[in-house]
């Protein structure tokens, strides 16, 4: 250090006065980006996430210009193709009473993805208002919320799918009404718990010192930063509630036939897996894919939304 | 503590008062009746006086007083209508063991391997070993229950014959059934492992202790981990009360005379005693399950102060 | 890490415990004869497994099919009524060694054996069995099977339903300790075969037990054939032998298993690596996949004796005009249904009363010089169905254009099968029609429920006879006291009243020819007026190991276990 010190002379002709430029004082080298914008930029640099967004524009796309393509009626009944395997013909095979699987498949399809989405919105909207309630407000009100909470978890979600269908009639509304009826609570649980959690963390009790309101609380720190194990929650939901329709079919209680979902083509596939496996594996490969789908959409999703993960 | 604890049971048993009302009036209002499901074939007069026998004959409100009056001064969930003779504690007893056994050891291992995938994928956060591991666990969970729990059947008892076709009771009939059961739930938990750990792994005071030059294991085992495993502790409470109702598919399809099968058996075929107790007990176990995780909260996080939620 | 691998060390050691704990409390299931094939097999061990786990084994409360299956192997009636060598029931001295009938036909006088006893050394006697019917008749116990004696025992209904009478009154008295009276109202063609379903209960050991009463191993008495080994619920059952059976000697099968496995593909899978020594499937693959194994088994075909049939409620206003209902009748082409939706294995029907009845010693069928098959005629009358469909419509004063319809078709059920029948048919009637049905899938229990309600218009029903008479069919229907009465079908007018009057006719004529005429009459009018639409009869097989011998079943009876034995 010494020697250093030594080497240079400080003198004033080094230095020169360069002054305030105003004009240069407000530009940013980089454009600003918005959060959204900032969220995008990561979402796109993960592949396995941009894979699974191509995969669903895929799946979504077949389902819907399928039917078109291949010119069939998912419902008519030929026995005297039943059982056939994939040809040029049949593209996914016929099932036992000779319908075209690959149509019945796309029309399946738009059934369960129909359930999935819808009951997840609703999921997502009652239980993330409520969690949310529940955590800030505290008190009784967290209390009463979370004891409904606890009242809806448990009450026979069978005995309410049976009624509700004889009641409503079977119809896609009647299943997505007594599924995600009883599905919230999970929702509300974990946003609770992610609230509860944040509200300790030191950077909100600085800004509550700062004398931020509660509502940028909410915006600025509490909704960033649950949004993350929201995002997870919400693209488990949808393939857990093409699941759950599936189960439902399982058990006979899933749409009204002649309308048919992956669930219900699933289930009568599954009794022909030893002959006929074909008429298992096009459902369920739908499913797997479309499920994939989310899946890595919401990873890539969970990691881009969380401002603790920023690059 | 203790006036916590005491606080929550009260709510508790006010909680389980409410689902218990809630559920007996819905299966008493819902279509059916068990006399059907015990002789399909019988003349009007003669299924009333059956009626008569159960009590069914009575205003629904006298029914609901007379069962309330029983369950709760005797603790008994009553007979079942159609296992006749078999009081519903019965079942419940010699059944529930047979779930939760399955359960148990599912649950153990998809903890286990669960938290250990969704670690190693969160510190290798986008690269190849996450991608391997979140690609294989979403395949794994992608298939609808049934469908695994066939494949598997089909494999390991049909076509390779290393595990038998059907049986109770000993080492090698819990093969099918718990590995079912593992692969199913082995996703979530790494996927919320993993979600949580890369959350943690952002935090100030993970770089803080870096910083400080803690060692990288000391930082995983008391910073890392010990944060990062507080929604899974959520996610554990209530899959521990789920171990004993047992999954209807995976009995079913592996002739498992656990409760899972009762239950649905129950409902379709209105045995309002049954599914009544059933409810009720799961639904002990479920809110007995939310007070440890409540109380299990306030030690892996002591910031959260259980208390808090009643000030 | 060494804390965290000894860890995971502990849960594995954990699970393992477990398991073994598992192991060692639990009987051994199924599985564990595997070794021993060989030498179980010359121990005469017949396993067989089904769908279904008993509700119970009262035989006075528990009185579903798996129940009466089970009940059969350990207790004993008056009389057995199994299925013969030829594939006809019969009826067999049971407890009773003999028995007559007065001239009228309406006393009969049991004799019960000497040698009858209870597996505790008490002997069987007529006081079990009038205790047993008194206990029927007494509407606190509930008794699931008493209502079919109501109108044949002496005053049975009026104690049963507490209408002035007391269980005492009735008319089954003991004469002596081995002689059992029954005094009927009128003579009854099936009386002695429905004495099967009347298994004896005893006085001592129902006071002790009261409602838990065969619920569970040690609270169940034998006097039949085996006694209960084990039971697990859901599981399996295992019985074997009971020497004090009074023809024991007889008796060869040594033990018997039954296991229950839900699963079709488990089921036949266990046959096939002979873990179990029958099994039945309809579907034409894995009757090919067992086919092809050679001759190792020996199929067995059965024609069952329930028919399935549609029910219209009549009430309704398109299904009040007869000829609506004949037009969607007649529009069901049977044979492509039996082809396409049961794989050729049923028998398609175009009459109610299955092939397989008796109407008193001879077959109904044999009984009946006219064709019998009434919608096969009205098929070749009526080409078009759809004409009949809008001339009704006409005649009903409602727009003719049957697409305009709305008819709600309750499935029983919601298995696969329901489904894939139910959206058959409304292809079927659409391109035969021009009808739009709307489908309600609904659990079967919820279906009756319905139909009780009257809230229906197609309802899907099949109905077992509960026994081996046309009566027991047709009867379901008489508009006055039937299951479908006109309450819950909705038929009433000229029709029914004249249905109602030929099924009370047959029931007091003791000649089986004038029976069955008068039953055909009935039969016509009830099929050929389009009030149901019977569609097929199942026919089942079932495939035998082939060193099983001397198993014979038929649709209206059990199976005999003391022929059956192992080579």
């Amino acid at each position: 250090m010494d020697s250093v010190k030594s080497d240079i002379k400080l003198t004033d002709d080094i230095f020169e006065r360069v002054g305030i430029d105003e004009e240069y004082s407000e530009h940013l080298d980089k454009p600003s980006i918005t959060y959204w914008a900032d969220v995008w930029r990561r979402f796109k640099e993960n592949k396995l996430a941009i894979f699974g967004l191509v995969l669903l524009i895929v799946v979504i796309g077949t389902i819907f210009l399928g039917p078109t393509i291949a010119g069939k009626d998912y419902q008519y009944i030929d026995a005297s193709i039943k059982d056939q395997k994939p040809s040029a013909e049949h593209w996914f095979g016929t099932d036992d009473m000779g319908r075209d699987i690959f149509t019945r498949v796309c029309y399946g399809g738009r059934v369960s993805i129909l359930i999935g989405l819808l009951c997840t919105v609703v999921m997502f909207f009652i239980g993330s208002i409520l969690g949310a309630i529940a955590g800030l407000k505290g008190g009784w009100v967290d209390n009463l919320i979370m004891r409904i909470v606890e009242i809806i978890g448990n009450l026979p979600y069978l005995v309410i799918v049976i009624i509700l269908t004889i009641v409503m009639g079977r119809s896609i509304f009647s299943l997505v009404f007594a599924m995600s009826i009883t599905s919230w609570v999970g929702t509300t649980r974990m946003v609770r718990g992610q609230i509860l959690q944040l509200k300790e963390q030191d950077y909100i009790e600085a800004a509550t010192a700062l004398g931020a309101s509660t509502g940028r609380i909410i915006m600025r720190h509490l909704i960033p930063n649950t949004l993350g194990i929201i995002m997870v929650d919400i693209t488990m939901s949808i393939p857990g509630f093409i699941f759950g329709e599936a189960f439902l079919s399982y058990v006979g209680l899933g749409v009204r036939p002649p309308q048919t979902s992956w669930g219900a083509l699933a289930s009568a596939g599954q009794q022909k897996l030893m002959f006929y496996p074909h008429e298992l594996f096009f459902p369920c490969l739908m499913i797997v894919l479309t499920t994939l789908s989310f899946h890595l959409i919401g990873d890539g999703l969970s990691d881009a939304l969380d401002p603790k993960l920023r690059k | 503590m203790s006036k916590f604890i005491f606080k929550r049971i009260f709510y508790a048993l006010i909680t389980l008062f409410i689902i218990t009302t809630i559920t007996f009036f819905l299966i008493a209002g819902a279509p059916g009746d068990p006399i059907a499901a015990k002789v399909e074939q019988m003349p009007e007069a003669a299924r009333e006086v059956i009626r008569t026998k159960y009590g069914l004959d009575k205003p629904i409100f006298q029914r609901y007083k007379i069962y309330m009056k029983d369950l709760i001064t005797t603790g008994n969930f009553g007979e079942s209508i159609i296992y006749t003779g078999k009081s519903v504690n019965d079942i419940i007893k010699e059944n529930a063991m047979i779930s939760a056994k399955i359960g148990i050891i599912a649950l153990a291992l998809q903890l286990t391997i669960g938290v250990l995938l969704g670690l190693i994928s969160a510190f290798n956060r986008e690269k190849i070993g996450d991608n391997i591991i979140r690609v294989l666990v979403v395949l794994a969970i992608c298939i609808p229950g049934f469908v695994f729990a066939a494949l598997l059947q089909y494999f390991l008892a049909f076509k390779w014959k290393l595990v038998p076709v059907f049986g109770w009771g000993e080492l090698k009939h819990y093969i099918l059934p718990v590995l079912a059961y593992t692969i199913g739930g082995i996703a979530s938990y790494t996927k919320y492992m993993r979600s949580s750990t890369l959350s943690v792994i952002g935090e100030d005071y993970i770089l803080t202790a870096k910083s400080k030059g803690c060692k990288r294991k000391r930082i995983v085992k008391k910073h890392i981990l010990r944060n990062s495993i507080i929604p899974i502790i959520t996610m554990t409470g209530p899959a521990i009360a789920g171990i004993f109702g047992g999954s209807f598919i995976i009995e079913r399809i592996f002739s498992i005379p656990g409760l899972g099968r009762y239950y649905v058996d129950a409902v379709s075929n209105n045995d309002y005693t049954m599914v009544l107790g059933l409810t009720i007990f799961f639904a002990i176990l479920y809110v007995i399950s939310l007070l440890v995780v409540d109380i299990l909260y306030g030690f892996a996080d002591p910031r959260i102060r259980v208390t808090d939620s009643e000030a | 890490m060494k804390k965290r691998i000894i860890a995971f060390i502990m849960i594995g050691v954990l699970c393992l415990g477990l398991l073994s704990g598992c192991g060692k409390d639990s009987p051994t299931g199924g599985e564990s004869k595997e070794g021993k094939e060989d030498k179980t097999k010359k121990e005469q061990v017949f396993s067989f497994s089904t769908l279904d786990e008993p509700t119970g084994l009262n035989p006075m409360l528990n009185t579903t099919e798996p129940d009466y299956s089970v009940q059969r192997l350990f207790l004993e009636g008056l009389i057995s009524y199994v299925s013969g060598e030829d594939g006809n029931a019969v009826v067999k001295p049971g407890i009773a060694e003999d028995w007559n009938v007065s001239d009228d036909g309406t006393v009969y006088t049991f004799k019960i054996r000497e040698d009858a006893i209870w597996n505790d050394d008490v002997p069987v006697t007529a006081d079990d069995f009038v205790y047993t019917f008194k206990m029927m008749a007494t509407s606190e116990i509930g008794s699931t099977n008493a209502w079919l004696f109501d109108d044949i025992i002496f005053n049975f209904t009026e104690a049963h339903y507490d209408e002035g009478k007391k269980p005492e009154d009735i008319g089954v008295k003991a004469i002596d300790e081995k002689t059992i009276e029954f005094t009927l109202t009128k003579p009854c063609a099936y009386f002695v075969q429905l004495l099967d379903r009347a298994k004896p209960v005893r006085e001592d050991k129902y006071e002790e037990w009261g409602e838990e009463y065969g619920s569970s191993k040690d609270k169940i008495i034998t006097n039949g054939i085996f006694k209960i080994e084990e039971w697990q619920p859901n599981v399996q059952m295992i019985f074997v032998k009971n020497d004090k059976y009074w023809d024991a000697e007889n008796v060869k099968l040594g033990k018997i298993n039954r296991y229950i496995v839900e699963e079709p593909a488990a089921s036949i899978q266990s046959f096939l690596t002979e873990k179990t020594d029958v099994v039945g499937t309809s579907d034409p693959d894995w009757q090919g996949e067992i086919e092809q194994l050679g001759d190792k088994f020996e199929k067995i075909e059965v024609v069952e004796n329930n028919p399935e049939f549609y029910g219209f409620n009549c009430s309704n206003k398109y299904f009040k005009n007869p000829k609506i209902r004949l037009a969607f009748s007649m529009a069901i082409d049977r044979e492509k249904y039996n082809e396409e939706l049961n794989h050729g294995a049923s028998i398609p029907i175009y009459s109610l009363i299955p092939e397989v009845i008796n109407c008193g010693e001879k077959l109904y069928t044999d009984l009946i010089e006219e064709d019998m098959d009434i919608l096969k005629s009205l098929q070749k009358e009526h080409k078009d169905p759809k004409k009949l469909l809008i001339e009704g419509l006409k005649e009903e004063g409602l727009d003719p254009d049957p697409s305009k319809m709305e008819i709600r078709y309750a499935t029983r059920g919601t298995a696969e099968y329901s489904k894939k029948s139910a959206e058959w048919l409304l292809q079927e009637w659409k391109e035969k029609l021009g009808v739009n049905i709307t489908i309600d899938m609904m659990e079967w229990n919820i279906m009756w429920d319905k139909v009780e309600e009257g809230d229906y218009d197609i309802c899907t029903a099949g109905w077992t006879p509960d026994y081996n008479d046309p009566n027991a069919l047709l009867d379901i229907y008489d508009p006055v006291k039937g299951y479908f009465d006109s309450a819950k079908s909705g038929w009433d007018g000229e029709d029914a009243d004249k249905y109602h009057e030929l099924l009370e006719k047959a029931s007091t004529s003791n000649d089986d020819k004038e029976r069955a005429e008068l039953f055909f009459e009935a039969e016509k009018l009830l099929v050929g007026t389009g009030v149901i639409a019977p569609t097929y009869c199942g026919k089942s097989t079932a495939y035998l190991a082939k060193h099983v011998k001397n198993y014979y079943i038929c649709p209206n009876a059990g199976v005999d276990y003391t022929k059956i034995y192992i080579e």
